[in-house]
């Protein structure tokens, strides 16, 4: 109980630290601290998927591009269409892509279908894009402006880096709130019997497929909505955004952090901004250096940075080393 | 029924009564698996059809035959490791209810209703597990897997219980309280038994009739005393001393 109790304040004194980011905070740690919200609203997506239902895809990028370039679209060209409904439409998008991958890789065949799939979208869509003069082919959309939302008494006006971060915070918080509601619902633990033993959940009368297809869609959509978020704080979004390189940060942020853990994907896209913000300096040397800590926190901590905090509570509280040994997963349930 | 050129299923025709322990026994590779696979919508058979209670399952996954009342464990018990014991049994219970709201109310963390986790309870109890109720299911031992997956599978409230070498690997200690177990479950549950198994203390002690297999063929099939004084069954699988026995 006193550790919840630990957990929620310092979660509540983070948050509450990020929304007076704007008064204190210079630009450019203020465009780390978004583009890492982003982050790790994408390795929740992620691990939704991999964490819960026990699937990989490799190329979850595709949606990330699916939402980034429609919402940069919309904005560019003013579609005129109000801002939360672009980021509505951009997760439907992202889960209408889902199904129609799912039903081919998750109807009948093995999870390695998806992973090939799922990077195969991302090719096909960066191929898609090099191509399309209306999404600016390899320069990608640039000078995307920010959105005003008109509430009808009251407008946002979101067009300064201040007033969309605070935007984005409240959004992530949000759909995090809502990913934590479905992860502990009947629906979540419906998710966790199926990636423990597909074969025992169907046995149990769960219809594995069509979970594993509703799982898949919720993650893209929700990672198309972390791209729709991104493009209007970027301003700017290319085919990078669409690279395998942008398909593993999730899965690097997901690892570092805890897979299977909810907080897992978050405190890892935070340990990772400042594990890149505190060696920007270091030049030729930083990804060297990233990567050296990536190792030694996979080594030593198989179970991501919760793992091993987890592991050490036990340790301490039981007293004996056996404890820590016996808590190897980060807790699910939490 | 063929997997590739071979195959593992010629003619085969059986038909279980309600209430009924009903055996397949026979050498590796014989067959065994593949009609219980058959017969639980594992597998499907290229020819012929799988009945149940005069409706034809044939084409129906296992999700959905588990639903109109097959019940199905494993050689080795297959549970959510992860789980508590009671969350093991509480997924399975609400698997075949209806949805009844997300949880609004206690929107933070899901809790059974108060009529799953009281029927949760029952359960544990009547298996001997109402001590492990808070253990995560890979701390249990085997045997306390093998009752945990039997627990699973009866709060289904399955009218077959398919048993795939439901002693497979145990202690003679664990073996006989699964016997027991399965003879209860039977006599006060009333469920019709299907059940592989190699050791024949245990198929001579549960069936009312039982069918050999070898080489994908039904070599015999009737009451336990017919085939256990069958020349050929001695021959090809049980052997002159376990008869004697």
């Amino acid at each position: 109980m006193i550790a919840r109790a630990v957990a929620m304040g310092a979660g509540a004194a983070v948050v509450g630290a990020a929304f007076a980011l704007p008064w204190w905070a210079n630009p450019g740690m203020l465009f780390l601290a978004g583009l890492t919200l982003i982050q790790a609203l994408f390795a929740l997506s992620w691990n939704l998927l991999f964490g819960y239902a026990g699937l990989a895809s490799f190329g979850h990028a595709g949606f990330f591009a699916i939402g980034a370039y429609f919402t940069g679209a919309c904005l560019k060209y003013k579609f005129g269409i109000p801002f939360p409904f672009v980021l509505a439409l951009a997760g439907l998008s992202g889960a209408a892509v889902a199904w129609l991958i799912g039903i081919v890789a998750l109807r009948r065949l093995a999870g390695i279908f998806l992973a090939v799939l799922t990077v195969a979208l991302s090719e096909v869509l960066r191929l898609i894009i090099g191509y399309t003069k209306f999404l600016g082919r390899e320069d990608g959309l640039n000078d995307i402006p920010r959105p005003t939302i008109d509430l009808g008494v009251v407008t946002l006006d979101l067009t300064s880096s201040e007033a969309y971060f605070v935007f984005l915070l409240a959004a992530c918080s949000l759909l995090t709130a809502m990913m934590w509601w479905l992860v502990h619902s009947r629906f979540g633990r419906t998710f966790q019997t199926i990636r423990q033993d597909a074969e025992r959940a169907a046995f149990i009368g769960t219809n594995v497929s069509a979970y594993r297809i509703a799982a898949f869609m919720i993650s893209g959509a929700l990672a198309a909505i972390a791209g729709g978020l991104f493009a209007p704080w970027t301003r700017i979004v290319t085919t990078d955004e669409v690279h395998w390189l942008m398909s593993i940060q999730p899965m690097l942020n997901t690892l570092l952090g805890g897979v299977g853990s909810f907080w897992g994907p978050i405190v890892g896209a935070m340990a990772f901004a400042a594990i890149n913000y505190g060696t920007r300096t270091f030049v030729g040397l930083a990804e060297v250096i990233v990567g050296g800590i990536l190792l030694l926190v996979i080594l030593v901590a198989p179970h991501g940075l919760l793992g091993l905090v987890s592991a050490l509570r036990a340790r301490m509280v039981r007293g004996h080393p056996a404890a820590a040994r016996e808590t190897p997963l980060p807790e699910r349930q939490r | 029924m063929r997997y590739g050129e071979l195959e593992v299923l010629k003619g085969v025709s059986l038909g279980v009564a309600s209430g009924e322990t009903f055996a397949i026994i026979g050498p590796n590779g014989a067959g065994k698996t593949t009609l219980f696979k058959v017969m639980t919508g594992e597998a499907r058979c290229d020819r012929g059809s799988v009945r149940f209670r005069g409706e034809d399952v044939t084409r129906l996954p296992a999700f959905q035959r588990a639903r109109r009342g097959f019940g199905r464990t494993f050689q080795m018990a297959r549970v959510f490791p992860e789980m508590t014991v009671m969350q093991n049994v509480v997924s399975s219970l609400e698997s075949h209810r209806r949805w009844s709201g997300l949880s609004l109310g206690k929107w933070y963390r899901y809790k059974p209703s108060t009529e799953v986790a009281t029927e949760a309870e029952s359960l544990l109890r009547d298996l001997g597990l109402q001590d492990h109720r808070a253990v995560e299911a890979r701390f249990l031992s085997h045997g306390d897997k093998k009752r945990l997956e039997f627990a699973i599978v009866l709060a289904m409230k399955p009218s077959v219980l398919m048993l795939d070498e439901p002693t497979a690997g145990m202690a003679q200690s664990d073996r006989l309280g699964v016997v027991e177990l399965i003879g209860r479950i039977r006599a006060e549950r009333g469920i019709t038994v299907i059940m592989t198994e190699h050791d024949m203390d245990v198929i001579f002690g549960l069936a009312n009739r039982l069918m050999v297999l070898n080489y994908g063929e039904v070599i015999a099939s009737g009451s336990v005393g017919d085939v256990r004084d069958n020349p050929v069954v001695r021959e090809v699988y049980l052997g002159k001393e376990m008869v004697r026995a």
